[in-house]
């Protein structure tokens, strides 16, 4: 007796079909995203060093969600305003803004400055997606591809030399029983500059949820990117997200993170330094509680002369929560002159809380100066009893403490009204109550 | 809570046959000490003696166990407290080797101070409070944005515990070789600081083994430290005597050998 398997839907993957007419660029752009999704299967934890210690992904079905419905256009229905008023209520949009496409497709565009939903770039100019995957190809890796197949909504988002600073607010949507896949194209020309804020959120709280977003960044020449990510999603979001800047010379990339939500993620921020001068600061921090999963994997590549990278990761781990941490710098044969630093420390507030941390150099020129470290620990008693010693409660003492932990990387952050959010969240985090958070 | 900070007559910290263990170590054996509030009193003795284990055991940081006696405030019983607790029925500890934070400034800290001591300020009157007190220290007002302790040369740190000292304005304070590696015009500076707090309603406890700060700040009572124990009860005349002929003399008296403690000081003194 024969029977004949489903198509596994890890590996066997059918290009979308979207409701708007896509160019023709695109349109090959998903069949590549099907073809690699099948020669490089789906992530295990047993192959390689990036899913090492994330074997979720081994388990892990997105068979068992529905891809969102792909809207063309902007539809101010009452689940967008509801949307934007979440942006609102946390600093992300102000009244000024508008809202251009709705959460249909897994997004939600606020914006104060030029962004469009891919449906309408590519209706107003067939070649305004060329450059969807030149960024992250299909083939970089598993989840790339599937989202380079998947993906029913996108946006575009472009900046010019010699406009006013733009903000763009980007809010990436699934509700429960959705897979999102949404992808995210961001030009700057030479000399622009740009803040850009993504938000990965579940709508509702009634079920698991997949977000699984694809951003492409290109840095132009002089060009300055301020970029933000913030996951407050529910704890049934599962979030498998990857992002790559490329800056060109004397560019530079800012990013911060905010990660406080979901139930287990695995986040890959790459930055690839492509041209002289070109600098990148990357600096943000992950809270765990319960039983959450955060695995954050960046990459610093260095691929021309006198370059600069610098980054720092903090996290704080409760209860039986888990982060892991691997960071790579990579700097190429003749990126010269080239300074590179990744840091990761990690407070542990319980006994169960554990924290893994993987930096590591590849290093292939010379004339470098490249360092890296890692921490783990419990708060440092000294500074609780110094605390104390000033009657400060030992709860109190303990907020205390951890916010400063936090501090440089919070601060990092641009736009005043997000750092007040994000020190609200991160309190409000601290304080719910879970298992034992001694130690 | 803020306990009562009116002054009382019989209002002290009382320590009666201390004895403490550190990692299972006996480091404190019977300490007798009775400092009054509105005195000034000095606490010497060589290295090692357990001047700074005593400091800590009043203000209750949980690596010292508490094995005998006892340690009162007001008439109450402090080992049941947590350091907190102390420090808002009006102790104060002047460390010793103060205690970085990296990211929280001087302004954070102290504003949390001065909340959990019912004091809290509006920004404006912190800020002014805060300025003054770093004037009168010689410090620069840009140190409220740092972060406290951190990066703070030995005496910037001394004198920070100082401001914090003049802001919270305490019932008791104990200072830990304050005085240690500060040079003449910072420890005169600190000295300075200690006076203007100093009166009927603060008893102070000044922790040191040199007799120079006792030249700016004049102890109403002196006690000697060693081995764990208070050995040497006296006035002014007893700094003099250390001055003139060292601590061997006193271990004597007290039954101690001079040199197998000064051998255990030197050791214990990182
Ligand atoms: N964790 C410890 N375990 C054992 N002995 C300790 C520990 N910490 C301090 N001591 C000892 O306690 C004694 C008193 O130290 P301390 O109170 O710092 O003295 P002082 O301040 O008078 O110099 C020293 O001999 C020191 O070595
Ligand atoms: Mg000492």
């Amino acid at each position: 007796m024969t029977t004949i398997a489903p198509p596994d839907p890890r590996t066997a993957v059918t290009p979308l079909r979207p409701p708007w007419a896509e160019p023709d660029t695109v349109t090959r752009l998903r069949a590549a995203g099907a073809a690699a999704a099948g020669t490089l299967g789906w992530p295990s934890s047993t192959v390689g060093e990036d899913w090492r210690r994330t074997a979720q992904i081994d388990r892990f079905d997105p068979g068992r969600f529905r891809q969102p419905d792909a809207s063309p256009t902007g539809d101010r229905d009452r689940a967008s305003s509801g949307l934007l008023e979440m942006a609102r209520s946390a600093g992300l949009a102000s009244g000024a803004d508008h809202v251009l496409a709705d959460d249909a497709g897994g997004h939600l565009i606020v914006a104060a400055g030029w962004a469009e939903p891919f449906a309408i770039a590519a209706a107003r100019d067939p070649g305004a997606l060329d450059r969807l995957g030149t960024v992250l190809a299909p083939t970089a890796r598993p989840l790339v591809a599937h989202n380079s197949a998947r993906f029913a909504a996108g946006t575009l988002v472009r900046a010019r030399a010699g406009e006013p600073p733009q903000t763009i607010h980007l809010v990436h949507i699934a509700r429960a029983g959705q897979a999102a896949w949404p992808r995210t194209l961001v030009e700057l020309e030479p000399g622009a500059s740009l803040t850009l804020v993504e938000e990965w959120l579940s709508a509702d709280g009634t079920g698991p949820g997949l977000i699984a977003p694809v951003s492409e960044l290109v840095v132009g020449a002089g060009a300055r990117l301020r970029h933000v990510l913030v996951h407050r999603g529910d704890p049934q979001l599962v979030t498998l997200a990857s992002s790559r800047a490329v800056v060109d010379r004397d560019g530079a990339y800012e990013v911060g993170w905010v990660l406080v939500g979901g139930s287990w993620s695995k986040i890959q921020l790459d930055v690839d330094l492509r041209g002289p001068g070109a600098s990148a600061r990357l600096r943000g921090c992950g809270l765990a509680r319960g039983t959450q999963h955060l695995d954050l994997q960046t990459t610093q590549a260095h691929d021309a002369p006198a370059t600069d990278s610098d980054l720092l990761h903090r996290t704080v781990v409760r209860d039986r929560a888990r982060s892991v941490y691997g960071g790579l710098i990579r700097v190429a044969v003749g990126a010269q002159k080239t300074n590179a630093y990744v840091q990761n420390r990690n407070l542990l507030l319980s006994p169960t809380a554990k924290a893994d941390s993987n930096p590591t150099l590849e290093i292939l020129a010379n004339d470098v100066r490249c360092t890296h470290g890692a921490t783990a620990g419990p708060v440092d008693p000294e500074q609780l009893f110094y605390c104390e010693s000033r009657g400060i409660e030992r709860e109190a003492a303990r907020e205390l403490v951890v916010g400063g932990f936090l501090a440089d990387v919070l601060d990092a952050l641009p736009l005043s009204g997000l750092r007040s959010a994000a020190v609200d969240w991160v309190a409000a985090t601290l304080a719910a109550p879970g298992a034992s958070r001694d130690g | 809570m803020t306990g009562t900070l009116t002054p009382v007559a019989t209002e002290a910290l009382e320590i009666e046959g201390l004895a403490v263990e550190v990692d299972g170590t006996r480091i404190l054996d019977g300490v007798d000490l009775r400092v009054p509030r509105g005195e000034v009193h000095a606490l010497m003795g060589p290295n090692g003696s357990g001047k700074s284990t005593l400091a800590y055991t009043v203000l209750g940081h949980p690596k010292y166990r508490v094995v005998a006696g006892d340690c009162r405030w007001g008439g109450i019983s402090l080992l049941a407290q947590t350091p907190d607790e102390r420090a808002r029925r009006g102790l104060f500890l002047s460390l010793q080797y103060p205690t970085a934070i990296p990211g929280v400034s001087v302004v954070n800290f102290l504003r949390a101070a001065l909340k959990a001591h019912g004091r809290d300020l509006p920004a404006r009157e912190l800020l002014m409070t805060l300025r003054r007190e770093l004037e009168a220290l010689k410090m620069d007002s840009a140190f409220l944005s740092r972060y406290i302790n951190d990066g703070f040369s030995g005496g910037e740190k001394k004198r920070m515990e100082i401001v914090q000292l003049a802001v919270l304005r305490p019932a008791l304070a104990i200072l830990d070789e304050t005085d240690s590696g500060l040079d003449v015009d910072a420890l005169r500076t600190v000295a300075e600081g200690v006076n203007r707090v100093r009166g009927a309603d603060m008893g102070i406890l000044i922790i040191t083994h040199y007799q120079r700060i006792l030249d700016y700040v004049t102890p109403d009572r002196v006690h000697v430290m060693a081995a764990g124990r208070v050995i040497a009860s006296g006035g002014r005349e007893l700094v003099d005597r250390i001055e003139r002929e060292g601590y061997d003399r006193l271990l004597q008296a007290a039954g101690l050998e001079p040199s197998r403690l000064e051998g255990a000081g030197s050791a214990a003194s990182a």
